[in-house]
């Protein structure tokens, strides 16, 4: 938070090495999480490098003493809704979530076993439709409340429900086939 | 099938999002049901899964330094109109300025040379090692 603030004073001074520290200390996170939504090394260096552009717009504005992670991170969501929309394609919610239940139900026994590995998880999630997946990371990744997810994804409360139990239970059955 | 093999149910139980009595129903159901069992169990370890940090992070492109030398310049094109325009200028009359650095450095490409080397190198590769989040 300290950190933050001072980032943050510097900026607004038009300071280079605040600035400096900004990308130093955020460029990688925000990296990180512009891959996450949109699993494409170009696709999220483009983002982040829009991310930072409108940073650089609006950093004087920011309430310094306010932590720059959530400021960031709505940025970043919000870039990578807007690469989304452009991309129809993309925005199917068809795909992975729509497998059946394995015939005659799962043995409690196997199931009980959460035997998965994380490159097996990581794979499953690179496998979701991307909303999906977006809601994923914003909820259990970055922690955010239901409705908060809902907030940063632009739409209702309900609908991100929706994509988190439809997430959810392709993820289950998808690992479970692997166990 | 039930009412309470509801599969969204059973995630928000898993969650612990469910309110007492549903909880309390839900659980007493579990207890004659293998099947809402064994995907409870299975959404508490998925959830828990989800929740921590990653073994095995993400490469990094090598393509985020130059990424940071663009924006360093980017930044510089921005600050330049303060410096000898009134202080009260506002941001947005700025942004010209660094729509022209990015445009510039972007016809450049990616072999730009290494500008605002001394704020990234020196206080810089330490911060950028220590950044976390999967
Ligand atoms: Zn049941």
């Amino acid at each position: 938070m300290e950190l933050d603030e001072q980032i943050v004073t510097l900026c607004q001074r038009g300071r280079q090495d605040g600035f400096a520290r900004l990308l130093l200390t955020y460029q990688e996170r925000v990296y990180r999480r512009a891959y996450s939504f949109v699993h494409n090394r170009d696709d999220a260096l483009d983002l982040t490098q829009e991310v930072f552009l409108k940073v650089i717009r609006s950093v004087g504005s920011f309430a310094a003493g306010r932590p720059l992670w959530p400021w960031l991170r709505r940025i970043t969501t919000n870039v990578a809704l807007n690469f989304l929309r452009d991309r129809p394609a993309l925005l199917s919610l068809d795909g992975a979530e729509n497998l059946p239940e394995p015939a005659g139900g799962e043995d409690p026994l196997d199931a009980a076993v959460s035997a998965w590995t994380a490159r097996q998880l990581n794979q499953a999630l690179a496998n979701l439709p991307p909303l999906l997946r977006m809601a994923v990371v914003l909820r259990h990744h970055e922690g955010l409340s239901y409705e908060e997810v809902a907030q940063a994804m632009e739409v209702p409360l309900g609908t991100v429900k929706t994509y988190l139990f439809r997430a959810r239970r392709a993820l289950r059955l998808e690992l479970s086939r692997e166990v | 099938m039930e009412f309470t093999c509801d599969d969204s149910l059973l995630q928000m139980y898993a969650e612990g999002q469910l309110g007492a009595v549903e909880r309390t129903i839900m659980a007493e159901h579990i207890k004659g049901c293998p099947g809402c069992r064994a995907r409870v169990v299975a959404y508490k370890g998925l959830l828990w899964d989800l929740a921590q940090p990653d073994p095995e992070p993400l490469p990094l492109p090598p393509q985020l330094d130059s990424l940071s030398d663009r924006l360093m310049d980017a930044w510089t094109e921005a600050q330049a109109p303060q410096t000898w325009q009134k202080a009260s200028l506002s941001w947005t009359q700025t942004v010209p300025a660094v729509d022209m650095a990015l445009g510039a450095a972007g016809r450049m490409g990616r072999s730009l040379p290494r500008l605002g080397a001394a704020g990234l190198s020196g206080l810089g590769r330490l911060l950028r090692r220590g950044g976390g989040g999967r």
